[in-house]
């Protein structure tokens, strides 16, 4: 009843200055939550809206947003320019799953991935270049994430290619550390060379069994599942399969 | 069905079902550690919590007493929003003010599914509007000075376009 009352009173005197009045004096619900809350309904945004939008509030909603638990996964296209990547990865410690998609910024990105993101577990890499004028991701840089990164065991560089062999022996070898889970997947390109180079990782190395198969015509697709050790006859099987897209085969 | 009497911050008694309580993680462990039995005389104070609210928390939880335990947040599951059930959905239609204050509660007294529940309303309160629209949606104060703003437009500048 009393409300209907002041609705009527407001309704009359409906200037704009007591309604922009009245406006003011309202309470800022937000203000009263504590961050953890916050940032527990952030996180249920899609990060397009923490970025374009939640960000933009103001300062408080600002310094939420960069809570490294929001950001365990980042995707980004060539539209996100390098710069911003960079500052994104370096502020998102927690970061498990990156995703790139037609860029070509690679090498300095892995770098910044070695650097920062210890905790990550899946790359995809897709349809990528190294740097503006080299289509070949740096085996150095490439490297150095596997080292650095230890739960890192999806790797996906569809139609992207990486300019080493060390980096098949590498992956070959470090699915007998001792890291969970003791998976592996490698989706991508891969040359004669570089294919040799893994199998030869692999027989070498005898301590763990690695099965390799093919995901599908184009990739090659390794998992070490603790069963069948590789033969000639699988190798050929995935050599057979795998369309490695090099400029230069 | 042993009772339990609760104290609201405004001295209203509540006497409900013991199981009932119990949804509230605070005074499910509250109630172990003190040792109190089920038929304990003296209402258990919750100083945070007025009787307007603490009733609707009591409603919530009523209607969601058999509700399997809600499931451990998972960071790789799927974040939805759209999922609130629509007897929930009525519950909720309250002004801002009660919304934030049962987030509160259930933040309080350790209650998952309403605060599940009552956060997925606010972020779909947030979704998709632009930053003065959210301002306007819950009465924001801007602060950001004039280059403070133009330096985060500039961040963002990438995602205007659309």
């Amino acid at each position: 009843m009393g409300s209907r009352n002041r609705k009527t009173k407001l309704s009359m005197e409906n200037d704009k200055d007591s309604v922009e009045r009245k406006r003011q004096c309202r309470i800022d619900y937000t203000s009263l939550l504590p961050n953890e809350i916050m940032i527990k309904i952030f996180s249920l945004l899609p990060h397009e809206d923490l970025f374009r939008n939640i960000r933009c509030v103001n300062k408080r909603w600002y310094n939420l947003t960069k809570a490294p638990t929001l950001w365990r996964i980042i995707s980004a296209d060539r539209k996100v320019p390098s710069s911003i990547l960079r500052k994104w990865i370096r502020h998102s410690p927690l970061l498990k799953e990156i995703s790139f998609f037609n860029r070509d910024d690679m090498d300095v990105l892995i770098e910044y991935i070695s650097k920062y993101s210890s905790h990550l577990q899946s790359i995809i890499i897709e349809n990528c270049w190294g740097n503006s004028k080299n289509n070949y991701i740096k085996g150095r840089r490439a490297c150095g994430m596997l080292k650095k990164c230890p739960k890192l065991c999806i790797l996906n560089f569809t139609q992207t290619c990486i300019n080493s062999t060390k980096f098949f022996r590498i992956l070959a070898t470090r699915a007998g550390e001792d890291v969970e889970p003791k998976k592996y997947t490698y989706i991508g390109p891969i040359t004669q060379k570089q294919m040799e180079a893994l199998l030869d990782s692999i027989h070498r190395d005898n301590k763990h069994d690695l099965v390799v198969s093919s995901s599908s015509q184009h990739f090659g697709h390794i998992v070490d599942a603790g069963s069948p050790r590789v033969t000639p006859s699988v190798s050929d099987f995935i050599w057979n399969n795998l369309n490695g897209r090099y400029p230069n085969e | 069905m042993p009772r339990i009497k609760l104290q609201s911050s405004d001295n209203e008694i509540f006497d409900i079902e013991v199981e009932i309580a119990k949804c509230s993680v605070t005074i499910k462990t509250m109630l172990e550690d003190l040792g109190m039995d089920d038929e304990e005389e003296e209402a258990v104070p919750l100083p945070n919590v007025n009787s307007a609210i603490l009733r609707k928390v009591l409603q919530w939880a009523t209607f969601h007493k058999d509700d399997p335990p809600p499931p451990e947040d998972d960071e790789n599951k799927e974040k939805r929003t759209d999922d609130i059930s629509s007897w929930d959905a009525d519950f909720l239609k309250v002004d801002q003010g009660t919304l934030f204050e049962l987030i509160l509660a259930a933040n309080y007294l350790d209650i998952k599914g309403l605060l599940d529940v009552t956060c997925k309303t606010v972020a779909n309160m947030i979704k998709g509007k632009a930053p003065e629209e959210i301002r306007k949606t819950f009465n924001i104060k801007n602060d950001f000075t004039a280059s403070e703003e133009d330096q985060v437009r500039k961040e963002n500048e990438w995602c205007e376009e659309k």
